[in-house]
């Protein structure tokens, strides 16, 4: 009997190291790092983490929507760019700030909607119609700024970088509310619930009543309006508009995701695991630059380090399987 | 007459990380007989038939083909040495044409220099398809444009043509027709005459007393024994198969007949026409027919699954309009589709998130928050009205077995409490005990006053079922008959025309 139930408590610990296997990863790293430098627990430096990530992680919350609900949207880099750029002209040319951040919010939704709308009316694959989408997006940018970076942004945008709220930044209020928003969302709504059925398996969902298509939608309308917040977190942040910014992100995006436990398949979800998976994607530059690691080394850690968390995640599942029939076999 | 013993297996024994999955099993097979080998799902028989093909490694025991004893590593060398296998879930690539598919890998005999003589390959498959089978397929055709059945012949193909001296079949006729059933058999039965043995696996025992010499019975990863086929019965068969006597395998159903609840009117689509028919309250009415006669089509059109060309439906009398499966649960209607691994479960959720699914928004708060514990009390319960075994509801739904999936499945649609509940296929690949409860649970829900559709390949669950019989042939309703004047000749006879 006290055999039985040590077993069982070690089925839940792997599954609870499977579950937050980013968050592992990232103490084991934040440990390592603290034995080579002083420098990473100063709060500056922590602050500093925090507010990188902010851009990314909002970017990698609709992300996360997306992939569990079995698409993808390998737009949104470009998307964010492009709506940095529209924003930032925008209040530079006086439009008041109410107007540009709802005009942030709807042409990310617009552009999801795009997405959304091309992929089911053609019945096309959203890989490819995204991937064309960002290269139109990217087209867009450079017309729109000539290659000339954006500057002189009003206070009230700096605001979305740079502004504090009793002491937080305030990007990082916006994210953790976020984080939580989703989270409810994904977990606790008819329309997660349903997203995340889509994801499984598209074909049962709809006999089961599911408005497949309406889903789709929204997903995408969703991720677009995720685009549009971290456009205006990022644009605050850099303090100008250029036509590079938000370049590549949508990878980075993946990584994040599918790190915090998100299947590439779909059909799952783990918002939080997302944060940490932003979180350690950052700490990783962070460390490597607090020990004076080239740049170029810098991506090809971060390339290994995503390889080897995805190892970990399918030799852990492989465990649990292990544990949980050694288990069976014990009570039989 | 004394034949010679082609493949014997003695003590064979297979652990899955401490789990015993079979336990000292014997099988002997004859030159030129058709052996079956039966059980219920998760009795050993896939496992013993992956050892012998080498695609797993036993544990202890021996396998002895042709006299000497044998370790394949894969099943190539399986093949190799003169055993093939055709599997139950469809092993073609869709992209390839049916002779590339039946050649693939054994392309050496069409070489010519470093290319492939498609001309002699394509000639020699019509050769084996027309002549050796009688099989009217073309070899040129994609595979993805073959229907189920059709894949199952090519499969047959593939395996006669690799000239074995044992071809195993695992349920080589869970979606067959009788048409192409009859092809089969007739396969089978030159096979066995030119010497081949073929190992016979499936569920149905009536076929396997038609068609086979001997029949060899495993439960629970145990060796029951082995009978010859003209000495046994169908009841010692169960017996030996479930280790109890299943009396009645068919309940007595007395349900009141209520008004008329579904009616279809000249209902049309791409594979079907002119289709009426009414169900009422508490009646169970029956389709059958051939495989790929339409009578899925009709329920897939009539729940919205796939558009209807034209046609009325009526429920309790008011026409209704259904353009998507969304507008039929909204209606009252539910279906348990025939494919239950695309169409019914979702492979990554738990059994109680797909039970859920499709009565979810009964759960929800006007924002649409799921409320959990009153999901997690109806969850419960349906798990425990329709003795679905699952040790946790959180578990994936794959966990379970077949038949457990499938009652799972049916509990979805029951917690929408359905007016009309459609039943393509319920009980494919389910074994006998599992049956016997579906047919059950079906029989209780009929009492309770639910009007439901069987559709069904297998005559006698039809017969046993139904109050009244519609037959379908090429999309078109042949015959309607009550069942007290229905027997397997009648339907038999207009599903085949």
């Amino acid at each position: 009997m006290n055999k039985n139930k040590k077993k069982m408590d070690s089925e839940k610990l792997v599954q609870i190291l499977m579950d937050n296997k980013a968050l592992v990863i990232l103490v084991i790293f934040v440990l390592v790092v603290c034995c080579l430098t002083n420098d990473f627990f100063s709060s500056r430096n922590l602050t500093n983490i925090l507010r990188q990530i902010c851009t990314s992680c909002v970017l990698s919350l609709g992300f996360t929507l997306v992939l569990s609900s079995g698409m993808i949207d390998l737009s949104v880099g470009y998307m964010l760019g492009m709506i940095g750029i529209a924003t930032a002209m925008m209040s530079v040319s006086g439009v008041s700030a109410p107007v540009v951040i709802l005009a942030a919010l709807v042409i990310g939704g617009f552009c999801g909607f795009l997405n959304a709308f091309i992929t089911s009316m053609f019945n096309l694959a959203p890989f490819i119609v995204t991937l064309a989408m960002g290269m139109v997006y990217q087209g867009i940018n450079l017309l729109l700024c000539h290659a000339k970076s954006i500057a002189g942004l009003p206070d009230w945008y700096l605001f979305f970088g740079t502004g504090k709220i009793l002491g937080i930044p305030f990007p990082v209020i916006v994210m953790i509310t976020l984080v939580v928003v989703m989270a409810v969302v994904v977990q606790r709504t008819k329309f997660g619930r349903y997203a995340l059925a889509v994801g499984g398996n598209k074909k049962a969902a709809r006999v089961c009543g599911i408005p497949t298509t309406k889903i789709m939608y929204s997903v995408y309308i969703i991720t677009g309006v995720c685009v549009g917040m971290s456009a205006l977190l990022l644009t605050g942040r850099t303090a100008s508009a250029q036509t590079t910014a938000g370049a590549g992100m949508e990878l980075d995006a993946v990584a994040a995701v599918v790190i915090g436990g998100t299947p590439m398949e779909g059909g799952k979800a783990n918002v939080f695991g997302t944060l940490i998976g932003c979180l350690l994607i950052q700490v990783i530059s962070n460390s490597l630059n607090l020990l004076g690691v080239d740049s170029n080394w810098q991506k090809i850690a971060k390339g290994l380090v995503i390889i080897v968390a995805i190892i970990l995640d399918q030799q852990g599942s492989r465990l649990l399987d292990k544990i949980r029939v050694r288990k069976v076999a014990q009570e039989a | 007459m004394q034949q010679e013993t082609v493949l014997e297996v003695r003590q064979l024994s297979k652990r899955f990380l401490g789990v015993k999955a079979l336990d000292k099993v014997d099988l002997e097979v004859k030159r030129g007989e058709v052996h079956s080998v039966i059980g219920e799902n998760g009795a050993g028989k896939s496992t013993m038939m992956n050892l012998i093909l080498g695609d797993l490694h036993r544990d202890e025991g021996t396998i002895i083909l042709k006299g000497e004893e044998v370790h394949f590593k894969s099943p190539a060398d399986a093949i190799a040495a003169g055993i093939s296998m055709i599997h139950q879930e469809i092993s073609l690539i869709p992209t390839l044409t049916v002779a590339e598919n039946i050649w693939l890998h054994r392309e050496d005999r069409f070489m010519k220099g470093f290319l492939i003589d498609t001309k002699s390959r394509l000639e020699e498959t019509r050769q084996l398809l027309k002549d050796k089978l009688n099989i009217d397929i073309n070899p040129n055709e994609l595979v993805s444009n073959l229907t189920v059945a059709q894949c199952q012949l090519v499969e047959l193909a593939r395996a006669v043509s690799c000239d074995s001296d044992i071809i195993i079949m695992d349920e080589p006729t869970s979606s067959l027709s009788d048409k192409e059933v009859n092809i089969l058999f007739d396969v089978i039965r030159a096979l066995k005459a030119e010497g081949t043995a073929i190992i016979f696996i499936t569920h149905k025992i009536e076929e396997l007393l038609g068609i086979c010499d001997r029949v060899s019975v495993y439960r629970d990863g145990h060796y029951i024994g082995t009978r010859d086929c003209k000495d046994t019965t169908r009841d010692e068969l169960i017996h030996m198969i479930i280790g109890r006597e299943l009396t009645e395998q068919y309940p007595v159903i007395e349900s009141k007949k209520g008004g008329v609840v579904l009616e279809v009117k000249n209902l049309c689509g791409a594979d079907y026409s002119d289709i009426s028919f009414d169900v009422k309250a508490g009646e169970i009415i029956g389709f059958s027919g051939l495989v790929g006669a339409g009578r899925s089509e009709i329920m897939r059109g009539i729940f919205g699954i796939d558009p209807v060309l034209s046609g009325e439906i009526y429920l309790d009398g008011k026409r209704v309009s259904i353009h998507s499966p969304k507008d039929a649960v909204k209606l009252g209607m539910a279906m348990v589709t025939e494919d239950r691994r695309d169409y019914g479960i979702v492979k990554t959720a738990s059994v109680k998130d797909n039970m859920s699914l499709a009565a979810l928004s009964g759960f929800c708060s006007k924002i649409g928050i799921i409320k959990r514990d009153k999901e997690n009390e109806a969850v419960s319960e349906m798990i425990k009205s329709m003795t679905v075994k699952a040790a946790n509801k959180e578990m994936l739904i794959t966990s379970l077995s077949g038949g457990n999936q499938q009652k799972a499945i049916i509990g979805r649609w029951l917690m929408t409490a359905p007016k009309v509940l459609i039943l393509d296929e319920p009980t494919r690949g389910i074994d006998v005990g599992a049956k016997s409860e579906i047919y059950s649970i079906i029989g209780n829900l009929a009492k309770q006053g639910m009007a439901i559709i069987l559709v069904s390949s297998e005559m006698p669950e039809i017969l046993g079922m139904s109050d009244r019989i519609f037959v379908v042939r090429n999309g078109k309703i042949v015959v309607e008959c009550a069942k007290e004047e229905a027997t397997q000749e009648l339907l038999g006879k207009h599903a085949l025309g």
